[in-house]
């Protein structure tokens, strides 16, 4: 029998021999886990006490030059589910319910999103089934109820949801692309669509200053507590997110309204197909308004077809017809060839020239100079082209911007066609000089006026002033590039102003552009629509583009509206709509009228 | 000769074991102490650390009530432009039969502001009613009318 302490000598030993290898076993599998998988385990421990939250920046907005919004981020929610947390049918049936009639969403639309499973679906849409014959299902567990719900709303929604105990509704923030101005500038600016997580610029503004404009994203990242909240003494990594810069556009807010408005009314009078106009500052090139119809709301796009909001003022090209005039016999008097008072023989309304014939709207005889631009004579304006030569035409019409880009920052820019002399026929010469036969987009038309009113000098156009960083609040200007001179001789774009004063005076072709106690110089201009394979159809384009006063131009402006019914001469059609909205510019900008050109009783 | 093997007593007597009273009472003390001290310090720590995570929280919270005021702004900015729109002063107008119509530009004139130091430099003809007369750039050293 063993002794008492010889027993206890053999249990420590038995112990020791037991212990030991745990003990190394131990300290084996610690230093496994300490040194040799030290980063993996740490990693995968901090993994779990670690959270990421990206934060999006705001897309920048877009203002009008005084700075009014046109373009914002309005706040707003994303209400989502989880249907695996709704606790009983009666609460999913009462949570779509209200959703359904807070939203004003359907309600059997909402209950179906919140079903807690729905079936698989095979890349054909059928159900797929489980080898017993029952349908698989998958359980639900992140469905959206709505986007852009309002911020109002939302908190409401929300305080229901804390008040019934709908713990499977989510309330994400978020911002929508909002227009507060509603139609305003509608295919100027564009619009933006959304894929996912991303905003895709579609048209417009929004388009071409994507880059600019869009937002950088944030990163923070953070050692978090049981409830998800940061630790005060743990790491914390932020990247801050980045707004997109603003953009300023040159474009005077009150002025694009009462284009709008004007451009509604003579939309309804006329009924064209289209309608649009432009007004532009001649000395700086900036374009104060630009409008067209059929436009579409953007806030609503649901219904918008190609028509309404391709942006035709940019995208299009026209015949410009009798528009053109000006600019040949305003070359034509520049090198000297021809004088205000030289004198064309108009052929009484019909003149035959390569067995082809050319005709006037009415007959004319002898008439100088100045009266064919007043009475815009095609035959007058063809002799004097033909007296200039076909070089010298072309490289006017080009000189003054014609097939050639203008300047704005949107796209698709047609460059409208201008053929090189070597691809004129015996006829071009007398045909490009009246309009027909070539295409010119209405920016290029207006731009080409602006150097008529800016005494000769062709500016660059400018749709956008500045942009904005707005977290700096540093402002990046759009230079204003120089003009540059059309005319050798200065008189000679005084006479050709001269000449257009007459178009809206007594005799011209364009009296009802005239407005009481303003000069008002342009030209009207009307040109039959050509297709491809039917020839020149019976439909028109009726134009006037102008500038007042004449002597000193608060504005350029160009009116086209496109198949007019019940009219379709531009004196007839446009100037109206011209003279509407030049009163109320000149009124808006606060040009004061000329007394002397005044009746007596309004002096 | 007796000698007997044994320790010999040394000069200086030998210490009672436990020590006294007071050198026990002193040694807990000093123990004591130490463990206070570092309870305290313990504390003070766990105390500053609840503060520092109660001020984030509050830090938390005012942080999210801007962001949500801001959010309330954003969105009172955008129906603020909604109600400037035109269309809607229009209505405005038209609702409340208001008999607005634009003024005349003859019925406007603009004065600009001569600020105190350059007004030595703006001569007297020049402030004369109609003499420098600029219709679209006024120019700011000078009076202008519209």
């Amino acid at each position: 029998m063993l002794s008492s302490n010889e027993s206890i000598k053999l249990r420590m030993r038995l112990m020791a021999v037991v212990l030991l290898p745990v003990a190394v076993l131990l300290g084996v599998r610690l230093y496994f886990v300490q040194v040799v998988h030290h980063d993996e385990m740490y990693e995968k421990a901090r993994r779990q006490y670690t959270a990421v939250r990206v934060t999006k920046g705001k897309r920048g907005e877009i203002f009008d030059v005084s700075g009014n919004l046109l373009v914002g981020n309005a706040p707003c929610e994303i209400i989502s589910a989880d249907p695996s947390l709704i606790k009983s049918p009666q609460q999913r049936r009462a949570m779509a319910w209200i959703l359904a009639r807070k939203l004003e969403m359907d309600y059997e639309d909402v209950f179906a999103r919140l079903a807690p499973e729905r079936p698989v679906r095979d890349k054909d849409g059928n159900p797929v089934r489980n080898p017993d014959g029952s349908m698989k299902m998958r359980t639900m567990r992140d469905v959206t109820i709505a986007r852009n719900v309002p911020i109002d709303l939302a908190a409401e929604l929300k305080n229901i949801a804390r008040v019934n105990r709908f713990r499977a509704l989510f309330f994400r923030e978020g911002y929508m692309r909002t227009y507060p101005k509603g139609r305003l500038l509608a295919n100027v600016l564009g619009f933006t669509s959304v894929d996912g997580a991303n905003v895709v610029a579609v048209l417009g503004v929004e388009k071409f200053f994507d880059r600019q404009m869009a937002s950088g994203a944030g990163r923070e990242r953070y050692e978090r507590d049981r409830t998800g909240r940061p630790l005060s003494y743990g790491l914390r990594e932020s990247v801050q997110s980045r707004d997109g810069a603003n953009v300023y556009l040159t474009i005077d807010e009150p002025l694009q309204a009462i284009m709008e408005e004007e451009l509604d009314a003579a939309y309804e009078k006329w009924r064209p197909k289209a309608i649009y106009a432009i007004l532009a500052d001649p000395k700086t090139g900036n374009v104060l308004a630009i409008a067209q119809r059929p436009t579409f709301n953007p806030n609503d796009r649901r219904k918008i077809s190609p028509e309404a909001w391709r942006t035709r003022i940019i995208e299009d090209g026209l015949e410009p017809g009798s528009i053109l005039k000006p600019f040949t016999v305003g070359g034509a008097l520049d090198l000297g060839i021809v004088r205000a008072d030289s004198k064309f023989d108009c052929e009484n309304g019909v003149w035959m020239y390569l067995g082809k014939p050319l005709r006037d709207s009415h007959p004319y005889g002898m008439m100088t100079v100045a009266d064919i631009i007043k009475t815009s004579s095609n035959i007058g304006t063809a002799k004097i082209a033909l007296e200039f030569g076909a070089d010298n035409v072309y490289n006017t019409l080009r000189k003054f911007g014609f097939g050639q880009p203008t300047g704005l920052p949107l796209k698709p820019e047609a460059l409208g066609i201008m053929p090189p002399v070597k691809r004129w026929d015996g006829l071009s010469i007398t045909r490009f000089p009246i309009g027909y036969a070539i295409l010119v987009s209405p920016v290029q038309m207006v731009r080409a006026y602006c150097a008529l009113a800016n005494h000769g000098w062709l500016p660059k156009m400018r749709l956008v002033d500045r942009l904005e960083d707005p977290e700096t609040g540093a402002v990046h200007p759009v230079p204003v590039e120089p003009p540059v001179q059309m005319f050798q001789n200065p008189e000679t774009c005084r006479t050709l102003v001269d000449m257009m004063v007459r178009v809206t005076g007594e005799g011209g072709t364009a009296r009802r552009a005239a407005i009481p106690g303003y000069r008002v110089a342009g030209k009207t201009g009307t040109s039959r629509k050509y297709v491809k394979g039917q020839g020149y159809l019976a439909k028109y384009f009726a134009s006037f583009v102008g500038f007042v006063p004449a002597d000193d131009p608060a504005f350029v402006m160009l009116v086209t509206v496109d198949e007019p019914k019940g009219g379709s001469y531009g004196g007839t059609v446009a100037a109206p709509v011209f003279r509407s909205i030049a009163e109320r510019a000149l009124k808006h900008l606060h040009v004061r009228p000329d007394p002397e050109l005044l009746p007596p009783e309004k002096r | 000769m007796n000698i007997q093997s044994g320790k010999v007593r040394g000069s200086t007597p030998r210490r009672k074991q436990g020590g006294s009273f007071g050198g026990k009472l002193a040694a807990a003390f000093r123990i004591a102490m130490i463990l206070a001290l570092a309870g305290g310090l313990a504390n003070a720590y766990i105390y500053l650390n609840q503060k520092i995570a109660e001020t984030e929280r509050e830090i938390r919270a005012a942080r999210n009530d801007i962001h949500n005021t801001e959010r309330e702004i954003d969105n009172l900015r955008i129906r603020r432009e909604h109600f400037c729109a035109w269309p809607h002063i229009r209505q405005a107008i038209a609702r409340f039969d208001l008999k607005l119509q634009p003024a005349d530009p003859r019925q406007v004139r603009k004065l600009v502001v001569i600020p105190p130091a350059l007004a030595p430099q703006v001569s007297v003809a020049s402030r004369a009613p109609g003499a420098g007369e600029n219709r679209r750039t006024p120019s700011v050293t000078r009076w202008s009318q519209r």
